[in-house]
């Protein structure tokens, strides 16, 4: 029977050590790798029981991805990297003036997520412009067959002569 | 001197015969199917770039006596259920595959650990027992995959779960990682004008393959490569030495899976897409078959034998199709082809092993009887 401080000896913390690091770099790598959608969006919307009319014109940046023009409906997906980014907004008001918001910073809470152009250009909180967009799921697929013995057709080894 | 020189040519046609086969195959097969050098040097860097890392993790346990070790398709399963995760989460890129390695590595580390336990039970039938081993846990792969995942596993993301809500889709598109790796520092070379063609180097990648190489050759040389080797050679000899041979035994076996696992990452990086039900045990046999094309047998193999498979076998594949559609009009019939090679050369390399190792010992008696009535004798 090992004592105690057999079992707690350095190595013990030096192997705990190594998963403490392995763990916490699996966690940074998540985050770091994680691609969530922000579809940008210049649709007429309604935010807490207000409609909010689409603008004519609007050129939007996020982060330093390069700006691109919207009209009026227009939505476009943007696959993003990382939880925080930013955004800028320059439209045109009634008189053709040209305006340009201040960049505002805002952090992805879902995995596809839809920022409302007129909202924000409405000045509203930019949490108020996010919401969620339930995007359609693939076509159906048929569920494969349950585990086969391995006996049978090619007697387990597949189609060998798929592409490799 | 004429006589010992060809009995050395013999010998040297006997050890050699699979990787001459093919030469011979190959140089008959390259002007029927009619591609250029460039676009057939482009496709063998492609494949080297692909297989290496997962049949370089075939060597580890030959090197301990173990011989092929076809449950290296644990190690392979492993890495997918890596890649199926990091899917469902969106992690793309070079950190997507880094997290699918530390995804794969502990549930890698213990299915060798099984693998090694059970192979430790029935010592000197490793092979057909890791062959039988990697259907059973084939079994529990697919009631995992089939099953666990969306019910039990909380993943619920579309691109990977079937409709239903539990189950993964038969293929999964690895779009978010697809050849992350070879891009991220790769060169061309030989491109015409408009900088289309030519051969793709990916630096990144051959360099994660020498470091594997490096790796393998340093192993070789710690206490515990050397303890492997031992245990290769004789068992009861390594025993009586102090070696803890089921351990030692174990080791080489979850350290193959685990590069098994890495190496199939790389390799689904590399293709861009998963077949989930079908890759794994795939991935085994063309590994195993690439090995003894170059050359390696059940109880030898080296890294020279690794690339030289993987040229030679991958040679083939591109070849054999085209050269069959050139001869007859009909591809399909270099696919029957190489689907019978790759058998044939299994079959093939363990015939000839179980050969030699009878040979062996019958030159080892009549030795022995020789030296014995010598003795008596005199």
């Amino acid at each position: 029977m090992k004592s105690a401080k057999e079992i707690f000896d350095l190595r013990f913390f030096v192997r705990l050590a190594c998963i403490v690091v392995i763990i916490a770099l699996a966690i940074f790598l998540y985050n770091f790798g994680k691609q969530r959608t922000l579809y940008v969006d210049n649709w007429t919307t309604e935010i807490n029981g207000t409609s909010y009319k689409a603008e004519d014109w609007a050129m939007v940046e996020v982060d330093d991805l390069g700006a691109q023009e919207y009209g009026q409906r227009v939505r476009r997906g943007i696959p993003l990297r990382g939880k925080t980014h930013t955004i800028s907004i320059t439209y045109d008001d009634r008189s053709f003036n040209e305006i340009e918001l201040p960049v505002v910073e805002f952090s992805l809470p879902y995995d596809a997520t839809l920022i409302s152009i007129p909202g924000l250009v409405a000045g509203l909180p930019v949490e108020e412009c996010l919401s969620e967009l339930v995007v359609q799921a693939p076509p159906a697929e048929e569920a494969p067959a349950a585990a086969d013995d391995g006996m049978s057709g090619d007697a387990g080894f597949g189609d060998m002569s798929m592409g490799f | 001197m004429k006589e010992i020189k060809s009995k050395d040519v013999k010998k040297f046609l006997v050890n050699n015969i699979v990787p001459i086969i093919f030469i011979v195959l190959c140089a008959a097969c390259i002007p029927v199917a009619g591609y250029s050098g460039q676009y057939l040097v482009d496709q063998i860097i492609t494949r080297i770039v692909r297989n290496s890392f997962l049949v370089l993790s075939l060597l580890i346990p030959i090197m301990a006596g173990m011989g092929l070790n076809f449950g290296m398709t644990l190690g392979a399963m492993a890495g997918q259920i890596g890649l199926i995760f990091i899917t469902a989460w969106n992690i793309v890129s070079i950190p997507g595959l880094l997290l699918a390695a530390i995804i794969a590595t502990p549930i890698a580390i213990l299915l060798g650990w099984f693998c090694g336990k059970m192979l430790n039970m029935a010592k000197g039938r490793e092979m057909i027992t890791s062959y039988m081993i990697s259907f059973f846990m084939n079994g529990v792969y697919q009631l995992v995959v089939l099953y666990g995942m969306g019910s039990v596993i909380p993943i619920h993301a579309n691109q990977v779960i079937l409709p239903r809500g539990y189950g993964a889709r038969n293929t999964i598109d690895l779009l978010n990682v697809r050849k992350s790796i070879d891009n991220f520092w790769s060169i061309k070379l030989f491109t015409d004008e408009n900088g289309m063609g030519g051969i793709t180097i990916p630096l990144l990648t051959l360099i994660l393959i020498a470091i594997l190489c490096v790796i393998i050759i340093w192993f070789r040389k710690t206490k515990i490569g050397q303890d492997m080797r031992a245990v290769g050679q004789d068992m009861e000899v390594a025993r009586e030495a102090g070696i803890k041979v089921e351990r030692t035994r174990i080791l080489a076996i979850i350290i193959s899976t685990v590069f098994a696992a890495y190496g199939m990452i790389i390799y689904l990086s590399n293709m861009g897409t998963l077949n989930t039900y079908n890759y794994h045990s795939q991935i085994g046999m063309f590994s195993i078959a690439a090995l003894l094309v170059g050359g390696a047998s059940v109880s030898k193999a080296s890294i020279k034998n690794v690339f030289l498979g993987i040229i030679l076998f991958h040679l083939m594949f591109i070849l054999t199709p085209q050269a069959g559609r050139n001869l007859i009009g009909q591809a399909q019939i270099g696919e029957f082809f190489r689907v019978f090679v790759s058998y044939g050369v299994i079959t093939l390399s363990l015939v000839l092993y179980e050969i030699r190792t009878r040979r062996e010992k019958a030159e080892s008696a009549q030795t022995l009887a020789l030296s014995q009535t010598q003795e008596a004798n005199a």
